[in-house]
């Protein structure tokens, strides 16, 4: 009688032994990795390439305003990017302003808008681009 | 009898020995395997379910985050307030709406007419079936009567429908007022339903993500047989909420985004947008064993005997060689695409068999009459690293020692069985170098040269032929900073006079020069110190034939026996070798060659048994697998390496349905006639593509024809102008007035683009026209890039004549959308209405030389 209970319970307690030691769920937290941090690497890296293309011609590869084929007869000349001051744009203003045009700004009307040939994602990534010149 | 059986049976020892431990031992052994094969039949195949279960709580505590969140920041002084301006500003506008009598009055008017509507309708439906009933009586009887019945009934039916035709219109005016009424308060709605939705939508988000159970996913496409059950685990794939989880429930990284149209505003769409996982599935590009559920490894293939291993990160780039051809211009597989150039500029399949490249030209030089073109201290100096002479030729590096060398020029310059061509007439002093011409002969070959340097300019020829680094731009030609080291000025000549009878393989433009021209070119370049310096006090350029070498017969026949080896007859052709002949390993599958198959040889335990390790190897150092192979090794850096190696595990046995295949526009395009012959002697294509064949350096003439007109291009052909930055000019190549009307002609007929109309505009536009597009183009802020006169920047093309050279039907389309023509112009899409873009249109063409002048 004695053994048999034994045995019971030791089929019992493998059994029990073997349907727990399936695998340990994870809480959340453990399934979340920081955010990479080569992302905003990759987005300026990404913002670079569209300043190359789309506003160095102008503004400079430095963004001094003294592009390559800045015009003489350009009025008035194209803005130093890197300026900081009252008369600078503010950081959250760039995106907009590079979407709608200086025009809409109420500046000159030579800097053209680009929200139709860039997405906002791209303007992003230029803004953050021109904010860290 | 019987009894003594029983007691015989009660005797029996084995009666009596009680078996209860056994079957204990038994019972135990069958109830553990019982529960093992429950665990395994529930958890130990089903490690996906373990998964679920992780991602449910994972997709709850995302959700709940994101639920706080927003709730949080709905709380936020300021976001509450917005909310309760756009509530109240509803509430206005409702009210403002119910009340207004004019509301009320339209209403009533509104239901006034959809009564006479209704009745309206009623007496066309009766009339009408009278109508037909007449018809059909008409047709099937005939008879005066019938026809004189449905003759009267017909115009009944008209009237009835003209007026419920004018009834329907008022009721459709009726609701247009009454929508441009309510305008205000459907806006502040929709605006208060957007600020609602957020937070119902997530709730409801959560909600499921509780209710999750545990199924198999599945993809199930037959056609490229697909059984695809990955997202049994990588359940986040899709979501981009999972950017930030760890496998297996990390988002789909999103690789590379393509624009979506050229026209409006561009939409920016990732790789699973282009490639839904339901069309598609997974295994296609990342290979795996999609159907496996019983473990990571068994589904991703990377267990024996699979013989397509997960393809990870950059290496999924193979899979796209699938089903686009195209992979030059293919967003989001840059290493495939530098692979395939690499793979096809370093003229892998010269040696190598492979499908599709068959029939494609060796890409060395031929070797016929060397002798005559090089001298042997530069041919043997080239042979032992070509790259120290040319740093990006494309000739690998053979590993030959010093004596080798020596064998294989000896063969290379024996090879002369050209003829003799010296009637050329040089100056009499032309083979002396500089100290020994008296002040007469120095004059005189001053001004022959500087008269050289002016045709190199004029025919552009630096664009192509950098000089020591610098110019180029092309990329197609070889270096010529230390030519005078190498050939002799009749090969000059003879390079320059035609390319394509000295090498049928050269991209070289024919200039069609003079002798005189010639003569004067060839002593510039001799003579000019930017194409190297002189070489112990001599210039062996300076000769017009180089003296036959003396043959060592054993050399040579030892430098042949090399040559064979190596099988230089690949990549250049030989006198007395074969043409055709390819003895390395054919590569046409093998990106999915058995893995059995490959030799790692004395690798074997150094490397992984990968095939990408073994292709990288196999680049990087061919030489190391055993001893004897004959692989050269070519100057790849590591990117290179990888490049190449996933071009060849691009090249597979897989055949995908047609319906699947994305076809590159074929490259096989002829030009005919007249216009084909010229094409073909300048060699336009090497600069210019048409149709999708040739060089992308100069502009796409596909559409030429639409977008110049006659007059300009005809002119422009006989004297090219400065129309682009002095590196990217058209040299000039002096067309005949013949040849220029053939090539207008056939531009102008042939390559058009039948959207784009010939006669958009009258041709004579005046100031008055342009009046509307002068203010247009003064307040677009065109000026910033385009310059009028001495006007404006000079980022995009000089537009002071732009009247005379643009058709007036292609300004207008590039005007709407520019990237339509040139997807990478630097210029905005400024959305323009077609008005706006036609007076822009009439600007343009009102700025003609006449006008500018």
């Amino acid at each position: 009688m004695i053994t048999r209970k034994i045995l019971f319970m030791a089929v019992a307690l493998c059994m029990a032994i073997a349907l727990t030691s399936c695998g340990r769920k994870r809480p959340p937290e453990e399934l979340l990795e920081a955010p990479e941090a080569d992302e905003s690497a990759e987005d300026l890296a990404a913002g670079g390439g569209l300043y190359a293309q789309y506003c160095a011609p102008c503004h400079g590869t430095a963004g001094l305003g003294d592009g390559r084929y800045l015009a003489s007869g350009l009025k008035p000349r194209p803005s130093d990017l890197t300026k900081r001051g009252p008369d600078a744009l503010a950081p959250d203003q760039i995106a907009s302003w590079i979407r709608d045009g200086s025009a809409a700004g109420g500046r000159s009307d030579l800097c053209p808008p680009w929200g139709k040939t860039l997405s906002q994602q791209e303007i992003n990534q230029l803004a953050d681009f021109v904010r860290q010149l | 009898m019987a009894d003594t059986k029983a007691d015989k049976l009660e005797n029996e020892p084995e009666l009596k020995r009680s078996y209860a431990g056994h079957f204990a031992v038994l019972v135990l052994l069958l109830l553990i395997s019982l529960a093992w094969a429950v665990w395994d039949e529930t958890i130990g195949r089903r490690p996906w379910k373990l998964s679920q279960a992780e991602f449910g709580g994972l997709e709850s505590y995302l959700l709940q985050e994101e639920l706080d969140d927003v709730n949080a920041a709905n709380l936020l002084p300021a976001r509450k307030a917005e909310r309760d301006k756009v509530e109240s500003a509803y509430l206005a506008a409702q009210t403002a709406y119910d009340a207004n009598p004019k509301v009320l009055e339209l209403n009533e008017k509104l239901e006034t007419l959809q009564g006479k509507v209704w009745i309206a309708m009623r007496d066309f439906r009766a009339a009408r079936g009278k109508l037909q009933e007449a018809e059909y009586w008409a047709e099937k009887e005939g008879g005066a009567s019938h026809t004189r019945a449905v003759a009267q009934l017909s115009p009944a039916v008209d009237r009835y429908r003209d007026v419920l035709d004018t009834l329907s219109e008022e009721e459709n005016e009726l609701q247009v007022l009454l929508v441009s009424l309510s305008a205000d308060k459907d806006l502040y709605e929709e605006k208060l339903r957007g600020l609602k939705d957020k937070v119902s939508g997530l709730e409801r988000l959560l909600a499921a993500s509780k209710r999750r159970g545990s199924k198999i996913h599945q993809i199930f496409i037959p056609e490229i047989g697909v059984i695809d059950r990955c997202e049994s685990c990588h359940l986040g794939i899709r979501n981009k909420r999972f950017k930030n989880a760890s496998q297996p429930f990390s988002a789909h990284p999103e690789v590379f985004s393509v624009r979506a149209g050229y026209d409006g505003p561009p939409k920016w769409k990732g790789i699973l947008d282009v490639h839904n996982p339901d069309r598609f599935g997974c295994t296609t590009c990342h290979r795996g064993q999609g159907y496996a559920t019983t473990s990571p490894e068994k589904a991703h293939g990377e267990v024996e005997f699979w013989l397509k291993p997960m393809l990870r990160g950059e290496f999924a780039q193979a899979s796209c060689a699938k089903c686009h051809d195209d992979l030059e211009n293919l967003p989001g597989a840059p290493l495939l695409s530098r692979g395939r150039e690499l793979f096809e500029k370093s003229g892998c399949y010269n040696c190598h068999i492979i499908k599709g490249y068959e029939n494609k030209r060796k890409i060395g030089p031929s070797l016929e009459g060397v002798g005559r073109k090089v001298n042997r201290k530069w041919l043997k100096a080239w042979v032992k690293n070509p790259r120290e002479y040319l740093p990006n030729s494309t000739m690998p590096d053979f590993f030959l020692s010093d004596e080798e060398v020596e064998h294989v020029a000896s063969f290379v310059l024996s090879l002369d069985t050209e003829k003799s061509n010296s009637k050329i007439k040089w100056p009499s002093w032309a083979s002396k170098p500089f100290e020994e011409l008296d002040d007469d002969e120095f004059d005189e070959m001053d001004k022959l040269a500087l008269k050289g340097k002016g045709i190199w300019g004029q025919a552009r020829c630096s664009i192509c032929h950098p000089r020591g680094g610098v110019g180029g731009e092309t990329g197609l030609a070889p270096d010529l900073g230390r030519i005078v080291t190498k050939t002799n000025r009749s090969r000059i000549f003879r390079r320059i006079r035609n390319p394509l009878l000295v090498n049928p393989n050269s991209e070289m433009p024919h200039f069609r020069f003079s002798n005189e021209d010639l003569l004067a070119l060839v002593e510039f370049i001799v003579r000019d110190e930017k194409f190297g310096t002189p070489d112990e006090g001599t210039y062996p350029a300076l000769q017009a034939e180089f003296a036959r070498p003396p043959a060592d017969a054993a050399s040579v026949e030892e430098g042949r026996r090399i040559v064979t080896n190596y099988q230089c007859s690949g990549c250049h052709s030989i006198p007395g070798f074969p043409e055709n002949e390819k003895l390395c390993v054919d590569l046409s599958q093998h990106g999915s060659k058995p893995i059995e198959e490959l030799d790692f040889a004395r690798l074997e335990e150094k490397i992984p048994h990968t095939r990408a390790a073994f292709f990288m190897g196999k680049l990087s150092t061919p030489r190391d697998f055993r001893d004897g192979l004959k692989m050269p090794r070519y100057e790849f850096s590591e990117e290179d390496i990888k490049a190449v190696t996933i071009f060849l595990m691009s090249l597979t046995d897989d055949d995908v349905p047609e319906k699947f295949r994305v076809r590159a526009p074929s490259d096989d395009y002829e030009p005919p006639g007249e216009f084909g012959q010229i094409v073909a002697d300048i060699n336009c294509f090497a600069c210019h593509r048409i149709h999708g064949r040739g060089g992308t350096f100069a502009p796409d003439l596909s559409i030429e024809g639409s977008v110049v007109t006659r007059r300009w291009l005809n002119e422009f052909l006989k004297k090219p102008d400065v129309l682009r930055p002095m590196l990217q000019q058209m040299p000039n190549f002096n067309f005949t007035e013949g040849e220029a009307a053939v090539l207008t002609e056939h531009i102008k007929v042939a390559l058009v683009d039948s959207k784009i109309h010939h006669d958009f505009l009258p041709d004579e536009i005046g100031p008055a026209d342009a009046a509307e597009g002068k203010a247009l183009y003064a307040s677009k802020g065109c000026r910033a890039c385009h310059q009028i006169g001495v006007e404006g920047g000079a980022v995009a093309p000089l537009l002071t004549e732009v009247g005379d050279r643009l058709e007036a039907g292609y300004i207008f389309q590039y005007l709407k959308a520019p990237h339509a023509f040139r997807p990478d112009a630097a210029e905005p899409n400024l959305g323009l209405s077609d008005e706006e873009a036609l007076s822009l249109t009439k600007f343009m063409k009102s700025l003609r030389k006449e006008t500018s002048e």
